[in-house]
């Protein structure tokens, strides 16, 4: 037990410290969120930032062999190969940067674009889009770029493109247990606050409790006491619990009533 | 009633749950800082920060008043159980609301009911906090403050004697109530100590021993495995479980007699005697029963299987090594009637006690005899002891309400659409503080599936039934006791 003035600056030293333990709390566990959804937040955007330089290499890649096969300018050759290049580079870029669980896809995709490849190699080798025929079993016919593109490129690319969008979704799937994760984060971020703010309700009760009781009753108790004395010169008479300094001035009233009456 | 007074010894009993929080943590920190290292600091700061407030305002006062007593005991109770939520909200995982008060009373009251589908994955600080939450109520949340807390004086004897149930005291006849308190204490500890090291013994892991000892001697059953004892298969752990189990079940006035070669030992005690015989006659039933059903290979299997299950429930522990559920009917309706019975008053087990049973089949038999000889006066008596008849009054008066009881909460659980076997076996299993009952919620399932009232019913009938059901009741009309 201390007195008066340090016990109520202790109560407001404890309201003190539990509002800045919350508060901390509150910090922590949102910063920790924050550090969350960052990483989600950028996952998200390296996915899509992939993908987009997955489909623009192999789009690139597709305007090359378009003016090539079917518009037979022998010049994009070369840049066709540079161009599949850049996209088997995306790829194995994609591949390091996602997590393992897309491996499969990425093997997949790989073939596919193997098989892209081979297929223009092919071409190329025939020298078909040069001399203007192709070797057919039987005789040599007039190349059709446009009929090749179709019937030999075209259905390997849509599945490629195809495969480039599942690892998309993909990576955005395995964002969803992460997100999952971070709701329960979430509420496990609010509870150590709320409970906080639930003890400093029962403890700001408990002090305002305890100052009417030990502050504001004396001091009301001593007000009538002395107010009945000094008009009806009834005893003054206050029961007190602590000794403190309500106490004290009690006594020395008390003193003061009692000299008074012996003055008289 | 002076409510400052009250507030001051709930917070010194809060103390003592900082102290076991912060253990919890240690536990936390020393297994790699475990997940419930932060939830447990947290909420040990904040209970402590509760339990010291009130101390700095409220001058230290010896003399308190009956009702006030009343108000410590139970408000204790309650508070105790608020509190010991927070490790679990802040935790999270399984852990909603309703969940962490239930897992929280349930540990309190020595239930041992839970709501947790995977207990394993609950980190080892966690795990502790729960074991210590059943060991501090074993012996009860109060009479723990009682001992630990020297600054409490006189007041000592006010509260003890709102803590032991009136049944207790009997044996407690010689001694002075910081004494008793300290017996008490001693004993309980001392059956710890020993069960951890035999468990030890028998190839458990350190952590597991201690959990499990604190379990068993709380009468609890909290388990730290998904199977609770059928995990370890080991015949060794269970004899020493057994051995536990039924200490644990006995007066501790009894035990501590027995070890000082007093007179009022255990071989001499009736109440002991027929505590003994029950449990033998219904292991023994039991294990006929399962032999004949084939459920078990052989008779030996039957038997240690009958043995621990009726031990375990007898003693409101709630261990288990097999289901229960795929007992014969006559084996589930002897260990739902041990379920009621429960063990020995003085003892950290909950339920009816066998002092009453016995009292009360002495009643019926003077009665027959009174009918008989209708001018003679007879007496009931226990160990020689004539009974006082107010007791005796009393302990009809408990029986009565104690099955009013179960009836309202097996019409509760069965209103919200249980079953009729798991409404009433969970209805008894709660008020009797034994933990799991029979259909849902048989010794290998849990209360997870209830829907939320329902918990909140279970965590009342807890209640109920550690507080003698008057102890709570008296609450709601505490502003006209006089």
């Amino acid at each position: 037990m201390t007195g008066i003035r340090k016990r109520i600056s202790i109560g407001f030293l404890s309201i003190v410290v539990l509002l800045f333990f919350s508060g901390l709390v509150s910090l922590f566990e949102l910063n920790h969120m924050s550090v969350d959804i960052d990483a989600i937040l950028s996952s998200n955007r390296k996915g899509i930032e992939l993908t987009e330089g997955m489909l623009d290499a192999i789009r690139s890649h597709d305007r090359a062999v378009i003016r090539y096969a079917v518009l037979h300018d022998t010049s994009y050759a070369d840049s066709c190969r540079v161009r599949y290049k850049s996209f088997a580079d995306k790829i194995s870029q994609a591949r390091a940067e996602t997590s393992a669980s897309a491996d499969g896809l990425f093997d997949e995709l790989d073939a596919s674009a193997t098989r892209l490849d081979s297929i223009v190699e092919q071409l190329f080798e025939s020298g078909s889009v040069e001399q203007g025929i192709m070797a057919d079993t039987l005789r040599a016919v007039e190349f059709d770029g446009r009929q090749w593109y179709d019937n030999e490129y075209l259905p390997v690319y849509n599945t490629t493109s195809n495969q480039i969008l599942d690892v998309l979704t993909h990576a955005q799937n395995s964002l969803s247990p992460r997100a999952e994760r971070l709701s329960r984060n979430a509420y496990r971020a609010v509870t150590p606050v709320f409970i906080s703010l639930v003890v400093m309700i029962v403890i700001l009760l408990m002090f305002y409790y305890f100052i009417m009781i030990y502050a504001v009753k004396p001091i009301v108790e001593m007000n009538r006491s002395l107010g009945d004395w000094m008009r009806y010169k009834l005893p003054f008479s206050v029961k007190s619990e602590c000794r403190d300094e309500m106490a004290e001035l009690r006594d020395k009233i008390e003193s003061v009533t009692n000299n008074v009456k012996m003055t008289k | 009633m002076r409510y400052s007074v009250v507030i001051r010894y709930i917070g010194m009993v809060l103390l003592v749950l900082a102290a076991f929080m912060l253990a919890s943590a240690g536990i936390s920190y020393v297994s790699n800082v475990d997940s419930a290292y932060t939830p447990l600091i947290m909420s040990s700061l904040l209970t402590l920060l509760m339990g010291c407030f009130p101390l700095i305002f409220v001058p230290r006062t010896d003399r308190i008043s009956q009702k006030e007593a009343y108000c410590i005991v139970v408000g204790a109770w309650v508070v105790a159980s608020v509190v010991g939520m927070f490790p679990y909200l802040m935790w999270g995982g399984e852990f909603t609301l309703v969940n962490a008060w239930f897992e929280s009373v349930s540990g309190f009251t020595t239930t041992g009911a839970s709501i947790l589908n995977d207990i394993e994955a609950l980190p080892r600080g966690l795990l502790f906090w729960r074991m210590a939450t059943c060991w501090i109520g074993g012996i009860g949340v109060v009479m723990f403050a009682l001992v630990i807390l020297p600054a409490i004086g006189k007041s000592k004897m006010m509260l003890s004697n709102f803590e032991l149930s009136s049944l207790a005291k009997d044996n407690f006849n010689l001694y002075r109530t910081p004494t008793v308190v300290r017996i008490v204490l001693s004993v309980y500890v001392g059956l710890t100590v020993v069960t951890t090291l035999l468990l030890k013994l028998c190839g458990m892991t350190w952590f597991d021993s201690v959990c499990h000892a604190m379990s068993a001697c709380g009468t609890c059953g909290f388990s730290t495995k998904n199977l609770s004892i059928g995990w370890y298969d080991s015949l060794s752990v269970e004899l020493v479980l057994i051995f536990a189990m039924i200490m644990a079940g006995l007066h501790f006035g009894l035990i501590f007699a027995t070890l000082r070669r007093q007179r009022n030992n255990i071989f001499r005690s009736e109440i002991a005697r027929t505590y003994f015989a029950v449990i033998g006659v219904s292991a023994l039933l039991i294990g006929i029963s399962l032999w004949m059903a084939d459920i078990y290979p052989n008779i030996f299997a039957s038997m240690r299987s009958a043995l621990f299950h009726t031990v375990s429930l007898i003693t409101t522990t709630g261990f288990a090594t097999a289901d229960c559920n795929t007992w014969t009917s006559f084996a589930i309706m002897i260990l739902i009637f041990c379920s009621v019975v429960c063990a020995c008053a003085g003892s950290t087990s909950g339920g009816m006690k066998m002092d009453r049973l016995l009292l009360a089949l002495k009643m019926l038999r003077n009665r027959l005899n009174s009918q008989q000889h209708p001018n003679a006066v007879i007496r009931t008596k226990v160990d020689g002891v004539p009974q006082d008849k107010n007791l005796l009054n009393s302990v009809m008066v408990y029986i009565v309400a104690y099955m009013l009881l179960i009836l309202v909460g097996a019409f509760v659980n069965t209103m919200f659409g249980c079953d009729l076997l798991t409404g009433f076996s969970a209805s008894v299993a709660c008020a009797s503080n034994v933990g799991p009952g029979f259909g849902e919620v048989g010794t290998m399932d849990n209360y997870s599936s209830m829907p939320a009232i329902l918990k909140m019913n279970q965590t009342l009938l807890m209640m109920f039934g550690r507080l003698e059901i008057f102890g709570l009741i008296q609450l709601f009309f505490i502003r006209w006791w006089r």
